[in-house]
């Protein structure tokens, strides 16, 4: 094991860990906190994964040593369980905002948090928190981004290699998403809800556009107005709001 | 026993000339017992008497006597859901559920995973306790406050 540490920021990535192959970083993460306690901010980061998790069930496919894969260890014991939402939309913010110091084209925010260049993902997100006595314990936010992989088959994806053309040094673009990450959670922890939910609302995918979403099996055309004050899809269909969760509706084109 | 097997009960019981009924099993033991001849509709909300089933339940023409027994359901800790989302009852598809009824649990054991806009809330028990039902079901959404596990603390 090997330490890293990253000079620039607050309290996130002071704590490194690094591990040249894991499962995943997430579960690495939860391994080391049934055995020990890890400071707020602990980074956990891999070369490589092996059971990379893209939700539940979902595979992320990373080549060895091109991409950023890593987790962080969040405490935001402030937030009540109806605003958690929050958190996974300022790790979105974080991460557009860090991309936009490299891509000069647009990085949009999919409801609710995977990173889109374009037509093609650049970037996922899933975070895993504890809930005990009805409020947030911690939280491990897991993120990977493609950097400098060129390949990904028949996946819609891309990577900053191939919007720019450039290869960048993974630690550095790293560091830029933490400062960032530390900036949003701090704008949480002031309750500046109304600058983060504008903010996510002015880089959400196909918004105020038209578009066509499958909803239970039946292929409909709306257009996403934003999210509510639980974190639910608004879109009008046919003139009526209606509210989605996760998984009630899909992206068609 | 359900409010609504105890009403088919007793318009069974009006139907017949029986005078008294007593039935009993491992989990409930019911009395009833005809006090006259007049036949009316016994009113009782379904939901108050499935919380307070003595309360609930007006001898409106028959008599009906519960056991301390039928009231065991209120010994049980309802394990409820902190939140909205879809609910998961095992960390991923491949491994086993978190709960089956029979375990014993402790608190700070993950019970379930609820998750709302691809954030994945573990839930931990508050209490401690063996899982007498599960009363969600893996993949579905759930409502805030809903029941999700039935614990016997004793």
């Amino acid at each position: 094991m090997m330490h890293k540490f990253f000079a620039k920021t607050q309290f996130i990535g002071k704590n490194v860990i690094y591990l040249p192959q894991c499962h995943s970083t997430n579960t690495e993460m939860q391994t080391f906190l049934k055995k020990t306690t890890l400071e707020e901010g602990t980074v956990v980061m891999a070369d490589f994964q092996i059971k990379g998790r893209g939700q539940l069930n979902g595979r992320w496919i990373s080549q060895k040593e091109k991409n950023i894969l890593m987790s962080i260890l969040l405490n935001p014991t402030f937030l009540s369980l109806h605003q958690q939402y929050y958190l996974t939309i300022i790790q979105g913010l974080a991460i557009t905002d860090a991309l936009g110091h490299f891509i000069a084209n647009d990085v949009k925010i999919k409801w609710p948090n995977d990173i889109y260049v374009g037509a093609n993902k650049i970037a996922g997100i899933l975070i895993e928190a504890s809930v005990s006595k009805k409020s947030i314990d911690h939280a491990i936010i897991g993120v990977g981004i493609n950097i400098n992989q060129q390949e990904f088959g028949t996946l819609k994806a891309t990577s900053v290699l191939l919007e720019t053309g450039l290869y960048q040094n993974r630690d550095h673009v790293m560091e830029l998403i933490l400062l960032y990450m530390e900036k949003w959670f701090q704008k949480l922890k002031n309750k500046q809800y109304e600058e983060i939910i504008l903010k996510y609302h002015a880089l959400l995918f196909w918004r105020n556009e038209k578009h066509t979403f499958r909803v239970q099996g039946e292929p409909m055309e709306g257009k996403i107005q934003g999210i509510n004050d639980r974190g639910q899809l608004i879109v009008e269909i046919q003139g009526k709001k209606r509210t989605f969760n996760h998984k009630e509706l899909i992206f068609i084109k | 026993m359900k409010v609504k097997e105890i009403r088919d009960l007793i318009d069974y019981i009006k139907s017949t000339g029986l005078e008294e009924v007593n039935i009993e099993t491992e989990t409930f033991k019911v009395k009833i017992k005809r006090s006259s001849d007049v036949v009316s509709q016994p009113h009782f909300s379904p939901t108050l008497a499935q919380a307070a089933p003595k309360q609930a339940i007006e001898p409106v023409g028959e008599e009906l006597t519960i056991s301390p027994k039928e009231v065991e359901d209120q010994k049980y800790i309802t394990v409820k859901s902190p939140m909205i989302g879809t609910i998961y009852m095992a960390p991923n598809p491949e491994s086993p559920d978190f709960l089956k009824v029979g375990d014993v649990i402790k608190p700070g054991d993950t019970v379930c995973v609820v998750e709302a806009m691809k954030l994945f809330n573990e839930i931990e028990a508050e209490v401690s306790g063996r899982v007498v039902e599960i009363l969600a079901e893996n993949a579905n959404p759930v409502e805030y406050d809903q029941p999700l596990f039935l614990i016997d603390p004793s």
